[in-house]
């Protein structure tokens, strides 16, 4: 059903559209025939035209008008045709960064790399062969947000591309893994959703890079995607995700991982721009001795509003995590941090670590902060701390006495506040990219 | 250090020791809620029409209201109209002195530790006592009024001093602010009026002792204290209630208005009582509290020292409008057996150099869930804000929880926002230590958690101090087993 | 005073005192010296009763009483005292407050009135002067940031306002310099009477030369296995616990 561009579109004529949208399409979306997957995507429905598009004081959007964002959009809310014609998409990759590489164009894989070593298993989600049946009933939609979070339940509902990625127990896999999701409104605007799901198998280790740019910067692509990562006991992973092309997008990405005993994860998420970005970093902590650390990185201006959202759910003993999310926001950009800890009855001896630093330079800026922690166990060492302020002038002082003038003095803390994020990457050629974008946005503002 | 001995040698332990009943005829409104109620109360306090239309007013405004469910307290549906909203004592409309005051009244007071008598100079804190709905004495008062001060009930303010209630009744706490403050607007019943003249320092404590006596009422008080350019005052309220097994509802509203330069100080040690180990009985406490620093230079700073009641849901506020001035929150919220609270501050700052500072110390024991909620909020315009947050959260066993929900929204450059919460258990060592000492277990942990908590009992006077520290002893009795 | 006999004890299973024997009478010290891990900081912890450690076999008796059957606390008001090798913080709670909560606690337990707060301050001020410990560090939270030799002045500042039977000194002397070392050795002799006993532990023979031992045991993967004057420390320190470990050997062998 199209959305008649005469009339006002109101948050319930943008539920029923999907609503309907889901009835139409019942039969053709993947999954059909496994009947618990189906059983999910009608549950997920239920729960998204009960719920709709958060509103007004919701308290998870509360700073995130990403409803409003929506309505006011004229996005093509068919799910995208079919791809007739693969794009040319080479140009916008990143050439130094190798890997094993998935390129996804409005929501539909264009491309992927055939030389996947024999400890890594991709498959797309539309072309799941059977064997992977059990490993989909098993896993999916099992820790996605998809009953609270309503892009998590359209998407769970609606999805119908993305990837099943595995990686056999006991193996390395040697490269990254890098999924770019490219939304191109050449054609008109572009909804896209895509969903993937991650099994990193006991003591498996892998690199995974998810990068998302907007062909068409000036054009309000919305994407709305949900990641589900499952670490095995003493599995590895680095996940990092790349928002650095985002200009003009509304970007809902949804990532729900889950570790079991000794895992490691390490996230590291990078946004510089975005209509309207909202990321849903949720951990849940379901065997001992894991760590999970996370860090982010946020530099908004114009009207860019970056929104992050981290939950940890420690329910078991004796695990460590920690997480430092820093941003700068400048003109009249909105940064929003709301960062969860919770740390169940079962899991004593936890150790949870959060701190979100946010420098403004711009008075129209401004930035909305809210870390939480809900503790039920008592022997645990948990610390939150949140600063919001501008560069410390001291620091600007002391560079000014060794012959920097103020401008050059504000850009080196700056860069040096921002770059700490890369120390976090192990992909050298991803550093090296992501440290020239850095250093583009700081270093122009102090040419200005 | 003699505070600390005081507190030491007062460190007793036994039950709550304020939940006698005192037997003395009251005159009450019937169950329910309605405009014919309202009138009623109105008319029993003898008011002036316009007080009667600005309650009638509330209340329309409190039936287009919805109870907030967003605070992290479970508990059940409340009958609003199974409520007796007013319950007064039989004795003369307003003792003019003392000795019209029943002795009854007296007495139990006494046994709360307030004296009434106003020979006993020596406290130096002049009371108006509340019992249920009504104001039942108020000491000091020709000694204040020498200055210019006027402390008395909310009623006699009403019928005395029109003018200034008019003013600033529902300034600082708007009729349609939430819930209960409209609920409170509606059908407060008494409490307590404080105004202090330009450049006039209030030379004692100022104190407010409530009292909920009779059974199946609420209690809606409603304390309004205006500080005038320059002056000062520090006030202090306290609380207590009788041991029953049902729910009493308390739904307050204190308004603060500070001028420029002035300062106000406002302590509170709340000890409603706080149910029986499994949960039954005790006082919901839904208050709302604000102060506005309308002028440049003035502060106000709270302090609280929340041990009672079954709920408590209170946010003790600064509007920070006038430049360079000052808002503070010092609380120590405990909470043990299956005590709920949701306690915490707004500070929002509007002018230029404001300042705020936020040191919140919250203790969970037993099944309790203890949650600080705050807000920081710098406008766009409010140049050089500055504040500092602190919430500690300690916990004591594995069946309780401590949970910290702290907005802070910065809208201006140049402000400076310093948010830190740790959360810690009183460590094994730590009592061996004081064991080794000769010091018992059981007064180990009060040790421990005064110690703790000392940021914020520093703030307090000395006579609330002591009383904070026995309160914060006898709450925690057997939660370290 | 105290009778040691046979005495085993053990930490997460792991068996650390294999039968100590050791006599205290009024009047004497004793210091107990062992290379690191023989098991001395746990003797010291299992006397002041320090339930992370389990006696497996033995008894111990103090003034007649059986020890292991009471709480630190009450080992604490019948007069024994430790000093801690790492005394614990307590924020918000000054050295004085807890002081005062400790003597009357003590008081109490022995019949006696609780001490006013002038009676308690001078006797505090007088006892200050023995550790020349300043007046600031009374107001100051116990032990909150104090450096090292604060905390182990601290330490006996206490034993001196406690006035043991007996006092264990565990390690008093790690971390102290010289001149802390002897004030803390000054403050022991001062308060050393015919009715109180001192238990000195440590790894040195520095501190024997300011507090002279009666008796010096040697403990030796946990059991005392030389006794003697200061004699013998000296030569401890000559030829170093590996002389012990020989000697051991032999024995054993």
């Amino acid at each position: 059903m199209p959305v008649d561009p005469a009339m006002k579109t109101t948050e319930q004529n943008l539920r029923d559209h999907f609503t309907e949208q889901f009835s139409d399409l019942t039969q053709s979306l993947n999954g059909g025939q496994v009947p618990e997957i189906k059983q999910l995507r009608s549950e997920a429905i239920k729960a998204f035209t009960q719920k709709g598009f958060p509103q007004g004081k919701e308290e998870e959007y509360k700073y995130t008008p990403i409803t409003k964002a929506l309505l006011r959009s004229e996005i093509n809310l068919q799910s995208p045709a079919e791809v007739s014609m693969i794009p040319p998409f080479n140009e916008h990759l990143l050439p130094e960064l190798k890997g094993h590489i998935l390129v996804f164009w409005n929501g539909r894989l264009v491309y992927s790399s055939e030389d996947f070593p024999e400890s890594l298993e991709v498959q797309q989600m539309d072309q799941l062969g059977a064997d992977r049946e059990d490993l989909m009933v098993k896993y999916f939609g099992k820790i996605s947000n998809y009953k609270k979070d309503a892009f998590a339940a359209l998407n769970t509902a609606l999805f119908n591309h993305g990837s099943l990625i595995t990686v056999k127990e006991n193996s390395k896999v040697d490269l990254p893994v890098i999924i770019y999701h490219l939304s191109d409104a050449r054609n008109g605007l572009v909804y896209s959703q895509t969903r993937h799901l991650v099994v990193v198998e006991k003591n498996a280790q892998v690199t995974l890079v998810e990068i998302c740019k907007n062909l068409t910067p000036k054009q309000q692509n919305f994407h709305n995607t949900v990641s589900e990562i499952y670490l095995k006991e003493q599995a590895k992973l680095q996940l990092n995700k790349v928002q650095t092309g985002c200009s003009g997008m509304i970007l809902v990405d949804n990532t729900d991982i889950n570790q079991l005993e000794g895992s490691e994860l390490m996230c590291n998420t990078i946004t510089t721009n975005g209509t309207i970005v909202r990321n849903n970093l949720n951990i849940t902590i379901d065997g001992m001795d894991c760590t999970s650390h996370m860090n982010g990185l946020y530099l908004a201006k114009g009207t860019d509003h970056i929104d992050n959202h981290t939950l940890v759910d420690h329910r078991i003993a004796n695990s460590f995590s920690d997480e430092l999310y820093k941003g700068i926001i400048d003109d009249s950009a909105t940064g929003v941090f709301n960062g969860k800890i919770y740390v169940q009855p079962d899991a004593q001896k936890t150790n949870a670590f959060q701190s979100n630093k946010n420098i403004l330079l711009s008075d129209k800026a401004s930035m909305n902060t809210k870390p939480q922690l809900e503790i039920w166990a008592d022997d645990v060492k948990c610390s939150h701390g949140a600063t919001t302020g501008q560069i410390d002038a001291e620091q600007v002082f002391y560079l000014r006495t060794r012959g920097l003038d103020e401008q050059q003095a504000k850009g080196l803390l700056l860069y040096a506040f921002a770059t700490e994020f890369l120390e976090h990457i192990s992909l050298p050629a991803l550093s090296d990219y992501l440290e020239q974008v850095i250093a583009d946005r700081l270093y122009r503002k102090i040419d200005e | 250090m003699s505070k600390d001995d005081q507190i030491l040698e007062e460190l007793t332990s036994s039950e709550y020791k304020y939940g006698f009943e005192t037997a003395i005829d009251a005159d009450e409104a019937p169950k329910g809620l309605n405009e014919d109620i309202i009138r009623f109360i109105s008319a029993k306090k003898e008011e002036p029409e316009w007080m009667l239309e600005w309650r009638l007013n509330a209340f329309e405004k409190w039936k287009t209201l919805k109870e907030p469910k967003w605070p992290n307290v479970k508990y059940p549906e409340i009958n609003y109209q199974d409520i007796i909203y007013y319950s007064a004592i039989k004795q003369k409309a307003t003792p003019s002195n003392l000795d019209e005051v029943d002795p009854e009244l007296i007495e139990t007071f006494k046994k709360l530790g307030i004296s009434l008598e106003e020979q006993k100079r020596l406290t130096g804190v002049a009371v108006d006592a509340v019992l249920d709905s009504v104001s039942v004495a108020t000491t000091f008062k020709d000694k204040l009024g020498e200055l210019g001060i006027i402390f008395c009930s909310f009623s006699e303010a009403v019928k005395e001093h029109p003018e200034l209630v008019k003013k600033y009744m529902g300034s600082v706490v708007p009729v349609n602010d939430n819930y209960f403050a409209a609920l409170n607007s509606a059908v407060f019943s008494d409490g307590s009026f404080a105004y202090i003249p330009k450049g006039v320092r209030c030379p004692m404590e100022l104190s407010t002792y409530f009292r909920i006596n009779a059974a199946n009422t609420g209690q809606f008080e409603r304390t309004l204290i205006i500080a005038e350019e320059g002056s000062y005052v520090s006030y202090l309220e306290g609380c207590t209630a009788p041991m029953r097994d049902e729910n009493q509802l308390h739904a307050a509203i204190v308004e603060i208005y500070a001028a420029k330069d002035a300062e106000v100080k406002y302590s509170t040690v709340q000890n409603w009582y706080p149910g029986n180990k499994e949960g039954k009985g005790g006082i919901y406490n839904f208050v709302t509290k604000r102060g506005i620093c309308a002028g440049s230079g003035s502060k106000i700073s709270w302090t609280q020292v929340e041990t009672g009641s079954a709920i408590t849901w209170k946010y003790p506020s600064c509007i920070l409008k006038g430049d360079n001035s000052v808002g503070e929150f010092y609380s120590v919220a405990v909470t043990n057996n299956m005590q709920q609270a949701d306690t915490g501050t707004k500070m929002i700052h509007i002018g230029k150099n404001t300042k705020s500072r936020i040191v919140s110390k919250g203790v969970s024991a037993g099944k309790s869930q203890n949650s600080y909620r705050g807000l920081v909020q710098v406008m766009p315009r409010a140049e050089n804000a500055r504040n500092f947050s602190q919430c500690d959260s300690l916990l004591m066993g594995d069946k309780c929880g401590a949970h910290t929900f702290p907005y802070i929204e910065t809208g201006n450059k140049s402000a400076q926002i310093e948010h830190e919460a740790t959360t810690s258990k009183i460590g094994e060592d730590q009592i061996f230590y004081c064991n080794q000492r000769g010091i018992g277990t059981e007064d180990a942990v009060a040790l421990i958690v005064n110690g703790y908590c000392k940021e914020v009992l520093n703030q307090l006077p000395m006579e609330f101090a002591v009383e904070a520290q026995k309160l914060l002893a006898l709450t925690l009795e057997g939660s370290v087993g | 005073m105290l009778k040691v006999e046979n005495l085993k004890a053990s930490i997460e299973g792991k068996q650390i005192l294999n039968g100590v024997n050791l006599s205290v009478n009024p009047g004497e010290i004793h210091a107990i010296m062992g290379p690191n891990g023989s098991g001395k900081s746990t003797l010291a912890s299992v006397l002041a009763g320090r339930d992370s450690y389990q006696v497996t076999e033995g008894s111990i008796s103090f003034l007649n009483q059986d020890l292991l059957e009471m709480a630190p606390e009450d080992r604490a008001r019948e007069g024994l005292f430790l000093a801690f090798q790492y005394p614990v913080e307590i924020p918000g709670v000054s050295t004085t407050n807890f002081l005062k909560t400790a003597v009357n606690q003590i008081r109490e337990h022995r019949g006696q009135e609780a001490l006013d707060a002038v009676t308690f301050l001078k006797l505090i001020k007088e006892k200050m002067k023995l550790v020349e410990i300043d007046n600031s560090l009374l107001s100051r939270a116990l032990n909150d940031g104090f450096s090292g030799g604060e905390k182990k002045r601290n330490e006996i500042f206490q034993m001196a306002v406690l006035e043991p039977r007996l006092a264990i000194l565990d390690e008093t002397d790690s971390g102290l310099d010289i001149d802390a070392l002897r004030i803390v050795a000054n403050g022991v002799n001062t308060l050393r009477n015919k009715d109180n006993a001192t238990i000195v532990v440590t790894h040195y023979q520095r501190l024997l030369d300011y507090i002279i031992p009666d008796f010096v045991h040697v403990l030796y993967n946990g059991r005392i296995v030389k006794s003697g004057t200061k004699e013998l420390a000296k030569k401890l320190e000559e030829k170093g616990y590996d002389w012990i470990r020989e000697n051991e050997t032999t024995i054993a062998g």
